[in-house]
């Protein structure tokens, strides 16, 4: 009884993580943090355009010249959409790794795992192969573009399969997702595999570098067609939060403590499915973002969804924006295919990650 | 049938090395035969040339061109020229995924299949094969059409015809050479492969469209990979091409409108005259008997200042079917 | 006194085999009731009825007189808190922020003023901060039992005297903290809340116990005061172990065993 007496008692609401930062800092450092990543990437570029240019064409001083209207164009126009992009991209994949590792109570959980990508990677390469010829022989003119619109509804397609597999009688086991997940990304690769077989040599070179993830052709209205999607995510989040802190315990131990689990796990999976089916439409198939970045946040942060939610979004579009900026400048004028190099990035230090972690969390 | 068998290991390799034994002594074709050093630098001897499985555009051209289209008993469906080819011919799939078994089965006394095809594993049992199989090369110049030339001409014993159809190749090429020489300013030209969803595949160093642009005089505006790679968009902008270079592939093509609609496009100088070229895939970078003429149409699109002429063998009104 | 959560002829299936068959009990606010019974007779499965989380195949389940799946998962949980047998957290959280759990919405001082007391109640006051997988599994058990305690108290201050399910929850503690948890389930209900507890140890259920209730093979076969329900007959009958009562002070039976029936009666 003598805890009633604690300093802490006195503050507003007790933080029961001693030495981790509190959610207003945390948050205010991550924000701080992308803000400085994203003016640091606007100033690199193959373009090539000297600071003092750089200046000039984002505030729009200095003498109209055809130099300052290409400069303009380039940073306005190419490079802070693409930087943009990215970001929103990065939060969708943060964002869809901690829903579905909460989802899951698996830290290992990951939508590249359970099939969605590779059901928006099979739509794709569908697009590509069949595309033309089918918008040729129908006469149909889409108002849109043909492989996000395919990638994105072939993620959502695999996301409903997988769901009408695992649930019975109202309620889905998560084992049989992952498990039905796992066959049906891999039935999705075969038939990438079967197209891959089927495709000229244009067609292949596109499918490949499809399914190694590249921001590259950003736009405005590319970044104008997910806001709505991380918006609606940012909503949802706060009441997702504590059912997703609950069902860390089980979902019979979430249910006794208020949680209608059936529904939360309907919404989860509808948001994971949104966030990686938008992100994949978008960029292609980037992994371990989604593992990552809510790994390391839980490590300094914890594991309570409230703060790792949002969290994740503001750590994946920081780290997506920094690997984009190195996957469009190293290799210049190609590109460096981002999902190589969060790869190559993630893959080995997933890996130290798990073996200094595995006494403690039994992985 | 004199190439000693390097291993026999399989039965059905040995069936099949007797079917075209039997063929040989039917067609009773070319005694003496010879023997060349291929693009792998293999030394392959060829007996027979009566029954030929032709891969690739190019190769498919030259037999046409060298009037040997009886003994071609298949071709691959990159062989669009000419286009009664592939009407009259059967097919054994795309050149880079080719089946072994689907090229022996057809009973072939040759396989000229041009440089790139693949698999990998497909070429190599075709290379351990009783039935000779020479692989054409393909480099990107016009020398190299002329080696190509020579090469099929030599091992289908038709180094006559092959010699005359050379020297109108050579000509043609000698006169894009003149041309270029008018040429004050090269232009600088992007060629687009692909373009999906804003993302652009384009040409570097090592690749036909490199080839054919400084045929036609032009520089490719990118220099600094090798192959076809998506390209980053501000470094569309940094290249600043003049011209646009895409493959015609009928209705399905690359437009100009959809080109330059793309931002990084749109601020290019191509851009500026909305200078875009648009030719057919195989004439353009098949490196093939057509290509000084492809060659030639190109830099009259690039340069029309220049009003290219016709070429020696166009105002000779020849056909290379007209050689001896 | 009427029965603020009962059981009325409810029956479970798994398969072909039956769980629960036609089992009835009430418990009342302020009463402790203890559910005994061997291996398999179908505690857990009657506690999970009682709890809303298995809907039985017949027969139903009342809370304040209404179904108890006509409650929202919110408003059930207002009103009833379970502590399971056992429970795995799959992320590094503390024990703090797992008791805190209890709370739901709510924040601020009275959470954590809650929290401690509730972590003070288990002696783990000075483990809030620590990660509970690093915890013993008693310790385990205990910061758990602190998580309820604290949904308990938040459901009570909104609507009164709750319901406390408890299911095995002396499993992994020492004697010390089994006394401990058994005295703090009292005060609970010296407060109106109504207990349930599955317990094996049938000391531990005269002590808890103002009722105990016997299970065996889904079927209700006692239902009375220690004093009525541990006789050697009972226990030769359900348990299969021969004269083991004894009585000391004032009535109060014990057991103590000196070995197993070697045939069935």
């Amino acid at each position: 009884m003598a805890e009633l007496a604690h300093p802490a008692a006195a503050r507003s609401s007790r933080n029961w993580r001693p030495g981790a930062p509190g959610a207003t800092a945390t948050i205010t450092v991550l924000c701080i943090a992308l803000l400085l990543s994203a003016v640091a990437s606007a100033t690199v570029g193959a373009a090539g355009i000297p600071l003092e240019r750089l200046m000039a064409a984002a505030f729009g001083t200095g003498a109209d010249t055809p130099l300052l209207a290409r400069d303009q164009l380039v940073l306005w126009s190419v490079r802070l959409p693409r930087i943009l992009l990215a970001a929103i991209v990065g939060a969708l994949l943060g964002a869809a790794g901690t829903l579905m590792q909460g989802l899951f109570r698996n830290p290992l959980a990951d939508p590249g795992l359970v099939g969605v990508s590779a059901g928006g990677a099979l739509a794709a390469a569908a697009a590509i192969v069949f595309g033309d010829r089918l918008l040729h022989a129908t006469g149909w003119r889409p108002p849109f573009e043909l492989l996000p619109v395919a990638a994105f509804v072939g993620s959502l397609i695999a996301t409903v399969i997988l769901y009408r597999i695992a649930t019975r009688e109202g309620r889905t086991s998560v084992a049989t997702f992952l498990l039905a997940g796992l066959a049906l990304g891999a039935l999705a690769m075969a038939g990438v595999g079967l197209l891959v077989f089927m495709a000229d040599d244009r067609q292949l070179r596109d499918i490949t570098f499809w399914t190694l993830g590249s921001l590259t052709g950003a736009t405005w209205p590319k970044v104008a067609s997910l806001a709505p999607i991380v918006l609606a995510l940012v909503v949802a989040m706060p009441f997702m939060a504590r059912s997703l802190d609950l069902l860390v315990l089980g979902e019979a131990e979430a249910f006794h403590m208020g949680i209608a689990v059936e529904r939360l796990k309907r919404y989860a999976i509808v948001a994971v499915a949104a966030a990686t089916g938008a992100a994949v439409s978008i960029s292609g198939v980037i992994g371990f973002v989604g593992i990552i970045v809510p790994h390391l946040l839980r490590l300094v942060i914890g594991p309570g969804h409230r703060l790792l939610l949002p969290s994740s979004m503001l750590f994946g579009a920081i780290l997506l924006m920094i690997a984009d900026t190195f996957a469009r400048t190293v290799a210049a004028p190609a590109e460096l295919p981002i999902g190589i190099l969060t790869a190559l990035i993630g893959a080995p230090f997933f890996l130290s990650l798990l073996l200094r972690q595995r006494g403690v969390f039994g992985l | 049938m004199v190439r000693v068998s390097q291993n026999g290991r399989s039965a059905w390799r040995s069936v099949l090395a007797a079917g075209a034994l039997l063929a040989v002594t039917l067609q009773g074709a070319a005694a003496e035969g010879v023997t060349v050093k291929d693009a792998s630098g293999r030394e392959v001897r060829v007996e027979d040339a009566s029954h030929i499985v032709s891969i690739g555009g190019a190769v498919t051209e030259i037999l046409y061109a060298l009037g040997l289209e009886k003994r071609i008993v298949a071709i691959d469906i990159t062989s669009l020229y000419p286009p009664r080819a592939m009407a009259e011919k059967p097919n054994v799939g795309y050149m880079r995924a080719l089946s072994p078994e689907g090229v022996l089965g057809l009973n072939p006394s040759l396989v000229l299949a041009t440089e790139g095809s693949g698999p990998k594993e497909a070429i190599a049992v075709l290379q351990s094969a009783k039935v000779p199989f020479v692989l054409v090369p393909d480099p990107y110049s016009g020398e190299g059409i002329i080696e190509k030339l020579n090469l099929i001409a030599k091992v289908t014993g038709e180094e006559a015809k092959g010699a005359c159809l050379a020297a109108r190749v050579r000509s043609d090429l000698d006169a894009v050479a003149a041309l270029r020489k008018r040429i004050d300013k090269p232009v600088k030209v992007l060629f687009v492969l692909s373009f999906v969803n804003g993302r652009a595949m384009v040409a570097g160093r090592n690749t036909a469209a490199d080839g054919i642009i400084k045929l036609a005089g032009g520089v490719n505006a990118i220099s600094e990979y090798e192959g076809y790679k998506p390209i980053n968009d501000e470094s569309v902008i940094a290249a600043n091409p003049d011209f646009v270079l895409a493959m015609n592939r009928g209705p399905e093509s690359l437009t100009a409108e959809a080109v330059f609609a793309n931002a990084a496009f749109s601020a290019t100088a191509a851009s500026a005259h909305k200078a875009f070229v648009s030719m057919d895939g195989l004439y353009l970078l098949g490196f093939g008997p057509r290509t000084a003429r492809a060659a030639r149409d190109l830099a009259a699109a690039l340069y029309p200042e220049l009003h290219a002429d016709k070429l020696p063998s166009e105002t000779t009104g020849g056909a290379a079917q007209d050689c001896p | 006194m009427s029965a603020v959560l009962e059981a009325v002829r409810v029956s479970v299936q798994a398969g072909r085999k039956t769980i629960l068959d036609g089992a009835s009990v009430g418990v009342s606010h302020g009463e402790t009731l203890a559910l005994v019974g061997p291996n398999g007779a179908g505690k857990s499965t009657l506690l999970k009825v009682l709890s809303g989380e298995l809907r039985p195949a017949t027969g139903h389940v009342a809370l304040h007189g209404k179904p108890v799946a006509s409650y929202a998962p919110q408003a059930l949980a207002q009103r009833r808190a379970v502590l399971s047998q056992s429970v795995t957290v799959a992320f590094p959280f503390t024990v703090g922020e797992i008791v805190a759990m209890g709370a739901g919405d709510r924040g601020g001082r009275t959470r954590d003023a809650m929290v401690e007391t509730a972590l003070a109640d288990v002696d783990l006051a000075d483990c809030g901060g620590r990660i509970i997988t690093t915890l013993s599994g008693g310790e385990q058990q205990r910061a758990h039992f602190a998580r309820v305690l604290v949904q308990l108290s938040c459901g009570e201050d909104l609507h009164g005297p709750g319901v406390l399910l408890l299911d095995e929850p002396t499993s992994n503690l020492d004697l010390r903290h089994q006394l401990a948890l058994i005295a703090a389930a009292q005060r609970r209900a010296a407060r109106g809340t109504a207990v349930i507890a599955v317990l094996h140890d049938l000391n531990l259920a005269v002590l808890l116990g103002k009722r105990i209730v016997v299970l065996e093979q889904g079927h209700i076969v006692g239902d009375g005061t220690p004093r009525e329900i541990v006789t050697d007959d009972m226990l030769a009958k359900v348990f299969k172990v021969p004269g083991a009562v004894g009585r000391v002070p004032a009535d109060v039976p014990f057991v103590l065993p000196h070995g197993i029936a070697t045939a069935a009666p």
